[in-house]
């Protein structure tokens, strides 16, 4: 086979080819987009009513779900990855569906799906500039939009009262309390 | 141009057209397909009756999806698990009640093999359903005792087994069983060995 020869021309266009792709480097990336959520202080209520009518393991407490509920009634968040790989571990930190009590650990992560959801839309719900109802968390179980899981929230019921009144700023654990007593 | 080309060239739209009907026919759900398969064929010496596979998620194939008969609406296993290191044992004779969104309720009797199910054509639940677990009192069979209250609602599925996979970890509460002491129950003779597969909601780790 006969080898191409290495013009001068060539080297040129090489040295300055690598010369472009490092200076493609020298820039930062964009900062990470910050986005706002109410707060995770009085998220607990909420997260009670999500655990119990959307965390089960047939519908968002299990891991193939964008939203993605852990919780006692659903999959477990494990505290060591040993409990992932032995089921053992997890049977004698009692983590397993309907074992110990949700922890805060899985609590926030409650909180983290359900504010990365509609990142963008949940920060304008969060300043006021956009309706609860405009996200999919609240659509999809008020029925407004397609959901396998069914219609979840009535509006107005205590559920529903429940989700908004932490969008908007002020979680109602009342009806939070209720919406778990009369699922 | 010659008779033969000319006629494909009219009948191209019409054979293309048979081509794209085919193939959406032919797409099913390659998920529960996989999930179908890996269930493997009877256990030796036992056909298709009221007590095979039991364990397996019987609403995959008594679906109208894969069309095996009956089709059902609610279906499970019901097993004693002694303990962990044990392997769970088939129980019959228990009583698993379901009440669904509208008030409706109906029993759902295991039978010797621990296998209970309800035909969607006798009823088709509301979801999301609460499960109640009842059993016959000692010395009174015909007097039931209310023996344990399922923690969460079943949002959706119709096979107790799609969640409810042995053994108990992050991703499943165990098999449905029933407590109680373990020299109340006997092994069931005569009955295909439960599966205890592995369970399909649990992730590789990256």
């Amino acid at each position: 086979m006969n080898k191409i020869p290495m013009t001068s021309r060539t080297h040129t266009v090489a040295l300055l080819l690598g010369a472009v792709t490092l200076c493609g480097c020298l820039q930062d990336f964009d900062p990470p987009t910050v986005i706002a959520c109410p707060p995770t202080l009085d998220f607990a209520p909420v997260s009670n009513v999500l655990e119990q009518r959307c965390g089960t393991i047939d519908c968002h407490g299990n891991i193939a779900r964008p939203l993605r509920i852990y919780g006692f009634r659903g999959t477990r968040l494990y505290d060591d990855v040993a409990q992932h790989v032995d089921d053992n571990a997890a049977e004698q930190a009692f983590n397993f569906p309907g074992g110990r009590a949700t922890t805060e650990a899985e609590r926030l992560a409650n909180h983290r799906s359900v504010c990365g959801l509609e990142p963008e839309k949940t920060t304008l719900v969060t300043k006021g500039e956009l309706e609860p109802e405009a996200l999919l968390l609240m659509r999809k179980p008020l029925g407004l939009e397609h959901h396998k899981g069914a219609n979840l929230f009535i509006k107005g019921g205590p559920g529903f009262i429940c989700v908004e009144s932490w969008l908007l700023g002020a979680t109602d654990p009342d009806e939070c309390t209720l919406a778990v007593k009369n699922p | 141009m010659s008779a033969r080309p000319k006629l494909l060239v009219e009948l191209l739209p019409a054979l293309a057209f048979t081509g794209m009907v085919a193939a959406v026919l032919a797409c099913g759900d390659p998920q529960r397909d996989a999930a179908i398969e890996a269930l493997g064929g009877e256990a030796d010496g036992f056909g298709p009756s009221a007590i095979h596979r039991p364990g397996q998620p019987c609403v995959l194939c008594h679906s109208s999806y894969f069309g095996a008969e009956p089709n059902m609406s609610l279906a499970g296993t019901l097993f004693y698990a002694p303990g962990s290191g044990f392997d769970p044992f088939l129980v019959g004779g228990y009583t698993v009640r379901v009440l669904d969104s509208e008030g409706e309720s109906r029993d759902l009797l295991a039978n010797r093999c621990g296998n209970f199910y309800i035909e969607k054509s006798d009823w088709d639940p509301a979801f999301p359903v609460r499960a109640v677990l009842y059993g016959p009192k000692k010395g009174e069979p015909d007097t039931l005792l209310q023996l344990r209250v399922m923690a969460s609602r079943i949002g959706r599925e119709g096979s107790c087994a799609k969640c409810h996979v042995h053994p108990r970890s992050l991703y499943s509460p165990g098999v449905v069983h029933v407590p109680g002491d373990p020299a109340d129950f006997l092994p069931t003779l005569d009955c295909p060995p439960p599966w205890l597969g592995p369970n399909p909601n649990k992730p590789e780790l990256e």
